[in-house]
């Protein structure tokens, strides 16, 4: 039988290196799919995504059991995505080529866009509105983002997101209905 | 009435206990707003799963070269960092303990000192006094007194 991830990360922890090809092999990825999806740029995602593993065979001992193995190396990695932006956002800033960091913030912003109405029997129209949704997804404020992608691509439990985020599980329950509110109210369905 | 907005995506997750999810759907069964969101929740809950973008793959054999690369210089950046704070701790050890004996060796009396000169150096301020007294009359003829006693 093959080995949990949780025995791998203890094994980890007595620096098995075995144990840590098996996880890289398990997770490398969804944890590149994660961190693309968040950050939308190939370097970017090589560098974190291979940084967090980096930071699991560093801090594999101070793994609890706790929680699932996924849920902590997820915490891992999205925690450094998110710094990342936050780095991105005032490198740019920096540099004079910003967008606010937290576009939800400035609600104002998407509620003066004409909401748009597409039809689902029309392909093209279809299209474009999902290109326009995941723009929209985009835009949304980092935590409100996380949530959305750990839900709908990675399947966790509102627990489970809370868990990552470290914050409560209302919290995560609010930042979802934000941010699918305003992505309902992008693609005119409200 | 208290619509349980926050708590529908939750509902439509399968995120509710047995108790929470038989509240909304007694809510849902009276109210048509709440079942409108709902629907709306669980249309683009439905569009954003349909449609997620796919991530570019990237050569997993070079990724994975590029991690092993990645951890060993980590590794060695580890294996100097873990002697650092124990080369600096005894560095200040030693630092600490010169200053001390420096401190001490101020203090401590020189012992090239002879006893007459020990008892100047112990005595001075009294001494620098009673150069100032010798101006005074009394003290000028004080040896003649212990002259005239003696006699």
């Amino acid at each position: 039988m093959e080995p949990s991830d949780e025995v791998l990360c203890q094994r980890v922890a007595a620096r098995d290196e075995a144990a840590f090809d098996t996880l890289v092999t398990r997770y490398q990825q969804r944890a590149w799919r994660l961190a693309w999806s968040i950050l939308r740029d190939a370097e970017e995602a090589r560098d974190i995504s291979q940084e967090a593993f980096v930071r699991l065979y560093q801090t594999a001992g101070s793994f609890a059991g706790r929680a699932r193995f996924s849920t902590w190396f997820y915490r891992i990695l999205v925690n450094l995505c998110l710094d990342h932006r936050r780095r991105r956002w005032w490198q740019r800033l920096a540099t004079n080529h910003h967008e606010p960091p937290d576009a939800a913030a400035d609600e104002s912003l998407i509620e003066r866009l004409p909401a748009e109405r597409y039809d689902p029997t029309d392909a093209m129209e279809r299209e474009r509105a999902v290109k326009h949704l995941w723009a929209e997804v985009e835009q949304l404020a980092p935590q409100q983002r996380a949530a959305v992608l750990l839900q709908v691509q990675e399947e966790l439990s509102t627990r489970e997101i809370a868990a990552v985020l470290q914050c409560s599980e209302a919290t995560v329950r609010v930042h979802l209905h934000r941010a699918l509110a305003r992505l309902r109210k992008t693609m005119g369905k409200g | 009435m208290n619509h349980p907005t926050t708590e529908l995506i939750a509902y439509l997750t399968e995120a509710l206990s047995p108790d929470e999810r038989a509240g909304i759907d007694a809510h849902l069964a009276i109210c048509a707003d709440c079942r409108r969101e709902r629907d709306g929740f669980a249309t683009v809950l439905a569009d954003l799963r349909r449609s997620l973008p796919t991530a570019p793959e990237p050569h997993w054999g070079r990724w994975q070269a590029e991690l092993r690369g990645r951890l060993e210089a980590r590794r060695r950046r580890w294996r100097w960092r873990r002697p650092l704070p124990m080369a600096l701790s005894a560095a200040l050890a030693a630092g600490l303990l010169v200053i001390v004996w420096i401190g001490h060796e101020r203090q401590a009396p020189r012992p090239e000192l002879t006893a007459m000169e020990e008892v100047v150096v112990r005595e001075y301020p009294v001494l620098e006094r009673l150069d100032l007294l010798e101006d005074l009359e009394l003290i000028h003829d004080l040896d003649r007194l212990a002259t005239r006693g003696e006699g």
